[in-house]
């Protein structure tokens, strides 16, 4: 009895899951916090968009759609009206009411709770409830990015119930198991609001090794994997048939961040030198292997505020070095050994970032400046990029889907810790532009107010913009229905389905 | 396993097969060091040049090691890997040697107490698992060659001393250490002239091991990335072929080959160093004893 037990338990693989209806994804890294009030890291959110509904949600073009709020209005730039859909259940089977909707913002704002999230909600003035089904935000002063806020998903009010950590949701599917650095396993929520999902649950599995991942998902013992597989082993899983791979356009933004309070780099000649410098398509089709595309700004193309015609700066080493010329950095000996200057570049341990790193230091120093790489453990390297202590480093935005984003990164207030200026950028013709960004409601007055703050930092360069990567998803062929949102918004699992056919 | 079996060989052939080792062993090891030291002459091209469009070229003619990730040429990374090996290995075996020399020197010539306390902090040394500890001062100091070469020394160091105190306990007690004491030499005077070239012959063996077994430990640590980040080294050459073993396998091969071949070499010259000196010195205590007796 025991032996058919042991013989029977190895042959569970993520194939014999499939068929149950559990469809297993494969994950990088540790999700470390499951709370959607305080989550801060990928896959966190990711997951929690499984088990959390926030009042809108964003649609795949970053449009704003309904989602706990079946509509809103908003009355003037000061105050904002949410209709909450009736007779929603968080899991454990409570009736949603405006109470909970007021909880959990407010929560939000309470220094006790620590939540980043709180520098998003600091223009709410009071979270009014008239009844049950209506929440009227009222803020201080107009704050369009409020929206885009408001996808933070929604947790019950602790009053009259136990609590539990993390908190009950609304969402498709429930959370069943949470194991830390191994696994998180979620139930199908069969009282969800839009009908219950058609998969039984959903497991992510955390494995961080590369080879490990890409492995496992060939042999059938993970079915998904999203922004997972590094470029260089795409092909493998693509010579694979039962397996179907989408790319999208991404939301990720990659970038060179400068610190504008060196001598150096504070000269815009400079860093325009340095833009020029780079052969960014080249890197993009060897390194990358085509998985993203050259950006000339924070926003991707496909949104709603994209400005394409900006200043930009293709290749052109040879005008690189007129610039530098001019910037009064003569190259001492031209083709010799000795550089205009050296500049230190940080980065994390990663293996790409390093190689990506290697490969800029070589076109940097084809045109006279030294770079000395140095790669540091994540959580070094991230505090001295927070700490301004840097000359180049090179991070990824992910998710980018408010304009708002360009506040929080240049306007020389949003210094760390209340922004990420990290660069310590300061421009006070584009500090009034983002202000009137932010208090406009209407989107076609906000996409103008946009399109000139990207002009401005195109032609300013307080980052040197390397591309958009392509959200990259590995599944298998047995799964039906599968959608991209940006930001890695895992929505579309509620509505999947498994194939019987092959 | 071939070099087992010429130690179960009647005693007569025994001194060839050491010689055989001796021979095997030292020119291997000479020619890594002459390729260490003429790498810029003998590598093909620049081994950090990166050629982003031929990222992954198997080997073939003109590339004959072929390509890494970024189009850096293999076999110029191989011959400039040997520079650091040999550099790390001869600059980490100096330091442990002296350290060793100078704190298993004192402790077997003066020992008591002096003895005591430099063997307990021996044993606290001992203690730690070797590799580790090195894992650890390499991650604490920062990825460079230099604190590779600490990192390694701190270790390396013990070894040498428990050889060397222990060389000392045993020769001092000899008839002609005696004897020299009885015609009035200084205490320091037989210490360096009479006991300390009764070391040279285990230190030398110790030695040839460690090259090997530095070889190996630099290589792990910059496998780990705890090595100079652009600098060609093997063990970083070879965690990169880990990465794409199975998109290109030729990248971990040829610096497993040479990590293999080095290490070998150094332990097959260490062997037959032992077996030659070890002989050699027992033919002289036997002597030194005759003589002692007389």
């Amino acid at each position: 009895m025991l032996l058919a037990l042991f013989l029977f338990l190895p042959s569970c693989s993520s194939r014999n899951s499939l068929q149950r209806g559990i469809l297993v994804i494969g994950i990088e890294g540790n999700p470390t916090d499951l709370d959607p009030r305080t989550a801060t890291d990928a896959y966190s959110n990711r997951i929690d968009s499984l088990i959390y509904n926030g009042l809108i949600r964003l649609g795949p073009q970053a449009e704003i759609l309904p989602d706990l709020a079946s509509g809103y209005e908003i009355r003037d730039p000061l105050t904002y009206v949410f209709h909450l859909r009736p007779g929603v259940r968080f899991h454990d089977g409570t009736v949603l009411s405006s109470r909970d909707v007021r909880y959990t913002f407010q929560s939000i704002l309470d220094p006790r709770l620590g939540s980043t999230r709180a520098a998003a909600f600091a223009m709410v003035r009071a979270i009014e409830t008239p009844d049950a089904n209506t929440v009227v935000f009222r803020l201080k002063e107009p704050y369009a990015a409020l929206l885009n806020a408001l996808t933070t998903g929604v947790v019950p009010s602790p009053e009259g119930r136990k609590e539990t950590s993390p908190p009950p949701g609304t969402g498709p599917f429930q959370l069943q198991d949470f194991r830390r650095g191994e696994k998180v396993t979620l139930a199908a929520n069969p009282e969800y609001f839009e009908g219950p999902p058609a998969l039984a649950g959903v497991v992510f599995r955390v494995i961080p090794n590369d080879i490990t991942r890409v492995m496992e998902i060939e042999q059938g013992g993970v079915s998904l994997l999203y922004n997972a597989v590094p470029p260089d082993s795409l092909p493998l899983v693509e010579a694979e048939k039962k397996l179907a791979v989408i790319r999208a356009e991404g939301t990720g933004y990659s970038y060179l961040g400068l610190n504008l309070r060196d001598p150096i780099l504070a000269d815009p000649r400079v860093r325009k030198a340095i833009a020029l410098a780079i052969d960014r398509p080249a890197i993009i089709r060897d390194l990358l292997r085509g998985l993203a595309r050259p950006a000339s700004g924070v926003l991707a193309p496909s949104h709603w505020a994209y400005r394409g015609q900006v200043a930009q700066f293709g290749f052109d080493p040879a005008r690189a070095r007129r610039l530098l010329d001019e910037a009064g950095y003569p190259d001492p000996d031209g083709e010799g050994p000795k550089k205009r200057f050296v500049l230190s570049y940080k980065t994390s341990q990663d293996r790409l970032r390093i190689r990506i790193a290697e490969v800029i230091a070589q076109y940097l120093e084809a045109v006279g400046i030294g770079v000395e790489i140095r790669s540091y453990e994540w959580g070094t390297f991230f505090a001295d990029v927070r700490n301004g202590n840097f000359q180049l480093f090179s991070l990824t935005w992910v998710g980018v889907t408010e304009p708002d984003i360009y506040y929080y990164i240049f306007h020389s207030r949003s210094l760390p810790p209340d922004g990420a200026n990290r660069g310590g950028y300061a421009n006070p013709g584009l500090d009034r532009l983002l202000e009137a960004g932010r208090r406009e409601t209407d989107p076609g007055k906000r996409r103008e107010i946009y399109a000139r703050v990207q002009e401005s930092v195109a032609e300013d360069l307080p980052y040197i913009s390397l591309w958009h990567n392509e959200e990259v998803v590995v599944l298998s062929r047995e799964i039906r229905g599968f959608q991209v949102y940006p930001g890695g918004d895992l929505i579309s699992l509620a509505r999947v389905r498994i194939g019987t056919s092959p | 396993m071939a070099f087992q079996l010429t130690n179960e060989k009647p005693k007569a052939s025994q001194g060839a097969g050491y010689r055989r080792l001796l021979f095997f062993g030292g020119t291997v090891v000479a020619l890594l060091l002459l390729v260490a030291l003429f790498a810029p002459w003998l590598a093909p091209g620049d081994p950090m040049s990166i050629h982003l469009d031929s990222g992954f070229v198997t080997p073939g003619p003109g590339h004959w090691l072929g390509h890494d990730r970024l189009g850096r040429d293999i076999l110029s990374q191989v011959i400039y890997g040997a520079r650091v090996s040999m550099l790390v290995g001869i600059v980490v075996i100096a330091i442990s040697l002296s350290l060793g020399l100078i704190v298993g020197g004192a402790a077997g010539f003066w020992g008591g107490i002096l003895d005591e306390i430099f063997m307990r902090v021996v044993d606290i040394f001992l203690a730690f698992p070797g590799i580790l500890l090195a894992i650890a001062l390499a991650a604490v100091l920062g990825p460079s060659l230099k604190n590779v070469v600490i990192a390694l020394s701190c270790l390396g160091w013990v070894g040498y001393a428990r050889i060397i105190r222990g060389q000392f306990l045993s020769v001092r007690e000899r008839g002609f250490v005696e004897a020299a004491r009885a015609v009035g030499v200084g205490k320091l005077r037989i210490g360096l002239r009479h006991i300390l070239p009764h070391c040279l012959a285990p230190v030398l063996v110790q030695a040839s091991f460690g090259m090997g077994g530095v070889i190996l430990a630099e290589s792990s640590l910059s496998f780990l990335g705890l090595g100079s980040p652009g600098t060609p080294s093997w063990g970083l050459l070879l965690s990169e072929g880990a990465e794409f073993m199975r998109v290109a396998p030729h990248i971990a091969i040829f610096p497993g080959l040479a990590i293999m071949i080095s290490v070998l070499a150094f332990n097959v010259l260490g062997d037959g160093v032992q077996g030659l000196l070890l002989k050699k010195s027992d033919l002289f205590l036997s002597r030194g004893a005759g003589k002692g007796g007389a």
